[in-house]
């Protein structure tokens, strides 16, 4: 839980030497939910809360929650400027609570020297532990965590880090007659040209800030205002329900794709809550997909609405921590038996079923199939039936799998296709352990096959296309042959399935 | 899953923890539902209740914060403001749009903005000072406000038997 749930929070600074952030982090944070701002909006009384926060309190009673003045969600203006303040903040404060952090344990071990063995012992995290005894174990793993994972963000050289000036302030002693740039640039000047200097410094930095504070910033959340290619989404208002009888409200509910199920209090109020998730997002220049919005609907139907859990007692989702296992156990012995049962016997005749079905679909398909198809004869486009390996056929003469190359059964049904196809006369498929073997050693070319084509109507030549690139793809499934019984089965040698099946690459099938 | 009301008590849980106002404890009862907290308050110095210990259920609404929570202490709590089965009478506790005694100013009542750490310290600034305008206990205050130094005796006793004393 700790680690899912670790925000940053006011309390942070508190043992540190700047302390005096713990109040400063507070007004950076929203009064209703108690986390830094999001899209933060000021009201006509002045006051600033998160866009989704105050929208819901006005919602629930139409005051804001600071000064119970009444107020309209319509007139929430944003309050840009501290929305940067936020973010600003955000990206500084891992590095300066860093830095705190490692003055303080500085502080710290100057104040009791000699009291153990610092050499062996010298670690953060037990430094930490002795210096507070109030410190919990979550909060010293926090601070462990935050510094074996985050070591690189230190920059303690860096003058803005609010370390305070008394550990700047010698290295100013250096008697080669120049000042250091009072911006902190690191460079030094003569005294008399540091007014020159200042104003370049000052140029440079504001650029090099501006450069720098755009990646995050971007990150957290601004989109730039009015982006041309994704026009900002429009808000939309209230319902006066009071005015829509339970079919028209529903209606409305549908027209704006949420769900419109349960009673008519539970719709209203959901409806509440997707104006103000909507609205929310305007706020925020349109940050989130109305795929994300409808999934904040779906949180908040969980959790408050309509398949919200039983108020009393814990919700029904989460396990109890004493939740009586052996007693669960002995109460469905049967059923577990049985699904074990079950699971067992799967797994000690895996072919049996599933094969087999397969196996009659194919044949199955093949009588509404039988037209025209067959005609296909040519080696590239052959389709690789589901079956066998002794089965498969050449794909080219390249190919090293010529597991064929013994079965005379074998080779003699493919020559019996192959013929049949050249003749334009239907192959009738038949259980492979019937044929004779025709021929042993007549050689099979596949420049012959292809002048098949030129016999075939252009329609099936295109599908005959498809086809092969539709069992290209199952081709890859090698394990499927595994599970297949090795005798011969009826199976076609040149099927089409028996569904028509959609071109996913995005291509038009004629 | 996390709802706005969980993602909010954690934080709130997470400041008592690390930053606790003085003479108060708080949390949920079980990591599996923030939903339910107990809550200790020590007796204000000063006061008769001074030297126990009160625990208080707090349980909190699924809208919450736009809803208050409930308090209920699990001991016997011999206060003004403090109804037999246990249940906290406090304006903080209630709801803005309802008043059942109708003399609250709208600011002292619950708003979004408020928090357990408000609400426990509201609670033990009470338990020193009552409010007998609208008791919740009727005898409890009319003993407060026509013989006090009785009531002070029966607290005083209530809270050195709760130790074990």
């Amino acid at each position: 839980m700790d680690d899912a749930f670790d925000i940053p929070d006011p309390t942070d600074w508190l043992e540190t030497p700047l302390k005096d952030f713990s109040p400063l982090e507070n007004s950076l944070h929203c009064d209703i939910c108690k986390e830094f701002y999001d899209t933060p909006m000021i009201t006509s009384c002045c006051h600033t809360f998160c866009s989704k926060c105050i929208r819901t309190c006005l919602s629930a009673n139409g005051k804001c929650p600071s000064c119970q003045a009444a107020d309209q969600a319509s007139k929430l203006r944003n309050n840009c400027i501290m929305q940067t303040v936020v973010e600003q903040f955000l990206v500084a404060r891992p590095a300066a609570l860093d830095v705190a952090r490692k003055e303080q344990q500085v502080g710290e071990q100057a104040k009791k020297p000699g009291k153990r063995k610092r050499t062996v012992l010298d670690s953060d995290d037990v430094a930490q532990e002795e210096r507070s005894g109030r410190m919990t174990r979550r909060k010293s793993k926090r601070i462990a965590a935050s510094q074996t994972s985050e070591p690189e963000t230190i920059e303690i050289e860096d003058s803005d880090a609010e370390d305070g000036d008394e550990a700047y302030a010698p290295e100013k002693e250096a008697d080669d007659g120049l000042m250091e740039c009072l911006f902190g640039c690191g460079k030094r000047i003569k005294p008399e040209e540091m007014d020159t200097h200042l104003d370049r410094c000052e140029q440079e930095k504001r650029e090099a800030s501006k450069a720098k504070s755009r990646t995050p910033v971007n990150i957290t959340n601004h989109r730039p205002p009015a982006a041309p290619d994704k026009p900002a989404p429009e808000r939309i208002s209230e319902l006066n329900v009071s005015l829509l009888n339970d079919k028209k409200l529903r209606q409305k509910l549908e027209d704006a794709g949420i769900p419109s199920w349960g009673a008519r209090q539970l719709v209203i109020k959901r409806h509440t809550e997707w104006v103000n998730i909507w609205n929310a997002n305007c706020d925020s220049g349109g940050k989130k997909s109305q795929r994300e919005l409808l999934r904040d609907l779906d949180s908040w139907e969980r959790t408050q609405g309509g398949r919200a859990p039983n108020q009393n007692g814990p919700s029904s989702s989460i396990m109890r921590k004493d939740f009586d296992g052996v007693g669960w156990a002995s109460n469905n012995r049967q059923d577990f038996s049985r699904l074990i049962a079950d699971a067992k016997r799967k797994k000690s005749n895996p072919s049996a079923e599933q094969p087999a079905t397969k196996a009659v679909d194919m044949v199955d398909a093949e009588p509404q199939s039988a037209n025209g198809v067959h005609m296909d004869g040519s080696d590239d486009l052959r389709p690789q039936p589901l079956s066998d390996q002794k089965h498969h056929l050449p794909d080219d003469n390249e190919q090293p799998d010529r597991s064929y190359e013994n079965n005379a059964e074998a080779l003699s049904s493919i020559r019996d296709k192959v013929e049949a196809t050249n003749e334009g006369r239907h192959y009738e498929p038949q259980i492979n352990a019937g044929f004779e073997p025709a021929t042993t050693n007549g050689d099979h070319d596949p420049t012959t096959s292809t002048e098949a084509p030129t016999t075939t109507p252009v329609g099936v030549e295109h599908e005959a296309l498809l086809l092969s690139s539709h069992w290209g793809s199952t081709r890859k499934d090698e394990h499927l042959s595994a599970h297949l019984p090795s005798s011969p089965v009826k199976v076609p040698m040149f099927a089409v399935p028996a569904r028509p099946f959609s071109d996913v690459d995005g291509g038009n099938v004629s | 899953m996390t709802s706005v009301a969980s993602k909010r008590l954690y934080q709130e849980y997470k400041h008592l923890t690390t930053d606790p106002p003085e003479g108060i404890t708080a949390g949920p009862v079980s990591e599996d539902d923030l939903f339910v907290w107990e809550a200790i308050i020590a007796g204000p110095e000063g006061s008769p209740y001074e030297g126990g210990v009160f625990p208080a259920e707090l349980k909190f609404p699924k809208d919450y914060p736009l809803m208050p929570p409930s308090m209920r202490f699990l001991c016997d709590l011999w206060h003004p403001n403090v109804y037999t089965n246990g249940n906290v009478c406090i304006s903080i506790l209630h709801a803005p749009g309802e008043d059942p005694n109708h003399y609250e100013q709208a600011s002292e009542r619950w708003s979004p903005i408020q928090s357990v750490e408000k609400i426990l310290i509201s609670v033990m600034s009470m338990i020193a000072e009552p409010n007998d305008e609208s008791p919740a206990n009727v005898d409890a205050a009319r003993m407060w406000r026509e013989r006090r130094p009785e009531f002070e005796k029966r607290v005083k006793a209530d809270v050195r038997k709760s130790l074990g004393l």
